[in-house]
C-alpha cells in the first residue's frame, strides 16, 4: 500500500480522481481548468509520494485542488464571471412539452451559475451525482446539517430566480 | 414540519409527491418539483478517456525524471567524496627530523618553521588553507606570516597565534613557548596564558616569565633562546642537535637553564650551558661526552 508503487497509484487515481474532477467542476465550472488542475494535484503527490499518506487521502485531494483552483482564479480574472462553461445535456421526455421544458431547462442552469460555488457543489454532488446527504458530508468533510442548510438555500435560490425570470 | 424539513426528505426521498403538495401547497410544490425534475435529469458530465492515457505518460515522465536526478545527485555525492578525500589524504604533510638533523619548512603562505632535531611537524595542506593548523612533536622555531590565527598542536598545549616568531619545545612531559615577537596564546594544563614579546611560558613551574637578556634576532639559525629549561631537558637538546650521547653519572642535573643555545658549534654549546652551573666536559669518543664538576 505504497503511494509510490505505480500499479498503486494508477489505481488510486482511477478510483479518486472522477471525484476531485466533478467536485472541482461543480465549483468553478470550468471543465478544463477541472481536468488540468486534477491532473496536476495527482502528479504533485506522484512526485512526492514519500510525503503523502492514503489517510484522509480524498480530504487532501479537494484541500490541494481548491486551493489550486482559487490560484487561477486570482491569476486570470479577466474571465467572465457567469460565462457558462458547464452545460448538462438536455433530455426531453414528453415530446408536447419540449419547448417548454427546454426553455425551462435553459432558465435553471443560468441560474445554477449565479448560485455561491459552495452550494452550487453541494447542489450538483446531490442531484447529479446521486449522492445522500451524508456521504455528501463525509466528502467535503463539513456536517449534515451544513449540507443540507446549502441545498436548501440553493433550493430557494434557485426558485426566486425562476420566479423573477417568469414575470418578464 | 417546517417547509425546509419538508423539502429536503423530499429530496432524499423520504416524503411522497402527494404528502409534500399537501404541506406546502399546490403552487409552491409545482414550483419546486419542476426545479427537481429538470436537475434530476442533468447528466453527469463524461470526461474524455484519452485524459487518463495523458495523466498515465506524465507520470512516467516524471517517475523518469526522479530516477535521473536521484542518480545524478547519487554520482556526484559519490565523486565529491571520493575527491575531497583524496584531496585531502594527499595533502598531507609530515616532516620528520632525525638526530643531528634540522630542517626548514615553509609552507604556502610563508610561514616557516625551523624544526629541531629528532621532532615532526605534520600539517595538511588542503585545511591548512582553511584553519592554518599543524601539529608538531619536539622542537621548532616558527616564523608565521600575519593572517588568519596559526595553531600549533602539540601533545602538551595548543598555541595559537596570528602571526609572529615563537618556539615550542614539546618533548615527553615537558612543554615549554617562547614568544619572541608579537602575541601568542598558550593552552596547556587546563589554562590559557597570553605571552608578549620576550616572554615564555612552561608547564613545570606553570608560571609566565620575561627575559630581557636576549635580541630579536634570537630566533636566528645559529641559536636559540631557551627560557627557564630543566637542564635534563637542555642536555637532550644537546644530544638531539649534536648526536652525541652523555655521561651525567657524575654530577646531578638539577636546577634550570636560560641563556642561549648554540646550534652550530658543539664546544661553544657544551660551554654556554654547562658553565653556569660549574660543570665540565670530556670528550670520550667522537660522540660520546662525559659531564664532570668544573675544577
Amino acid at each position: 500500500m505504497n503511494l509510490c508503487e505505480e500499479a498503486f497509484y494508477v489505481k488510486i487515481y482511477d478510483r479518486y480522481s472522477e471525484d476531485l474532477y466533478k467536485f472541482l467542476l461543480y465549483k468553478y465550472q470550468d471543465s478544463q481548468n477541472a481536468e488540468d488542475i486534477t491532473q496536476n494535484i495527482f502528479l504533485k503527490i506522484w512526485e512526492n509520494c514519500k510525503e503523502y499518506h492514503l489517510k484522509n487521502f480524498k480530504s487532501l485531494l479537494f484541500t490541494m485542488g481548491n486551493r489550486e483552483a482559487l490560484n487561477q482564479i486570482k491569476k486570470q480574472q479577466t474571465r467572465d464571471q457567469y460565462d457558462p462553461l458547464v452545460n448538462f445535456s438536455y433530455k426531453p421526455e414528453t415530446p408536447e412539452f419540449i419547448i417548454e421544458e427546454k426553455e425551462f431547462d435553459l432558465k435553471l442552469q443560468s441560474a445554477l451559475q449565479k448560485l455561491k460555488p459552495d452550494q452550487r457543489v453541494v447542489f450538483l454532488l446531490h442531484r447529479v451525482e446521486k449522492k445522500k446527504y451524508k456521504q455528501i458530508a463525509e466528502e467535503l468533510e463539513i456536517s449534515v446539517k451544513t449540507v443540507e442548510k446549502r441545498i436548501h438555500d440553493a433550493l430557494l435560490f434557485l426558485r426566486s430566480e425562476i420566479v423573477e425570470l417568469k414575470k418578464y | 414540519m417546517e417547509n425546509k424539513e419538508v423539502l429536503l426528505n423530499w429530496l432524499e426521498g423520504n416524503l411522497t409527491d402527494d404528502q409534500v403538495e399537501r404541506e406546502i401547497g399546490s403552487e409552491e410544490f409545482q414550483l419546486y418539483k419542476k426545479i427537481i425534475d429538470a436537475s434530476a435529469k442533468w447528466e453527469s458530465p463524461k470526461r474524455k478517456s484519452t485524459h487518463r492515457e495523458e495523466f498515465l505518460t506524465k507520470m512516467q515522465s516524471v517517475k523518469k525524471r526522479k530516477a535521473n536526478t536521484s542518480v545524478l545527485l547519487k554520482y556526484a555525492a559519490i565523486f565529491l567524496i571520493g575527491i575531497s578525500s583524496v584531496l585531502v589524504f594527499f595533502a598531507n604533510q609530515n616532516i620528520i627530523t632525525s638526530v643531528g638533523n634540522t630542517e626548514i619548512v615553509t609552507i604556502f603562505d610563508g610561514s616557516t618553521i625551523k624544526l629541531a632535531p629528532n621532532s615532526s611537524l605534520s600539517y595538511n595542506s588542503v585545511l591548512y588553507f582553511f584553519n592554518r593548523k599543524v601539529t608538531l612533536e619536539g622542537n621548532a622555531l616558527f616564523n608565521v606570516i600575519p593572517g588568519n590565527s596559526f595553531t600549533v598542536n602539540s601533545p602538551n598545549g595548543e598555541v595559537s597565534v596570528l602571526g609572529t616568531s615563537f618556539n615550542i619545545i614539546d618533548r615527553e612531559d615537558y612543554f615549554n613557548v617562547v614568544c619572541f615577537t608579537g602575541k601568542v596564546a598558550v593552552k596547556a594544563n587546563k589554562q590559557e596564558v597570553i605571552l608578549k614579546s620576550l616572554e615564555g611560558f612552561e608547564n613545570l613551574s606553570n608560571k609566565k616569565s620575561k627575559f630581557n637578556d636576549v635580541s630579536k634576532d634570537s630566533s636566528n639559525n645559529s641559536y636559540l633562546y631557551l627560557n627557564q629549561v630543566p637542564l635534563p631537558m637542555v642536555i637532550k637538546e644537546l644530544s638531539n642537535y649534536y648526536n652525541v650521547e652523555f655521561n651525567t653519572d657524575a654530577v646531578s642535573l638539577e636546577g634550570t637553564f636560560n641563556g642561549l643555545f648554540i646550534n652550530d658549534n658543539i664546544e661553544l654549546a657544551l660551554k654556554n650551558v654547562l658553565y653556569p652551573f660549574n660543570f665540565d666536559f670530556e670528550w670520550q669518543k667522537d660522540n660520546f661526552v662525559v659531564i664532570i664538576p668544573r675544577q
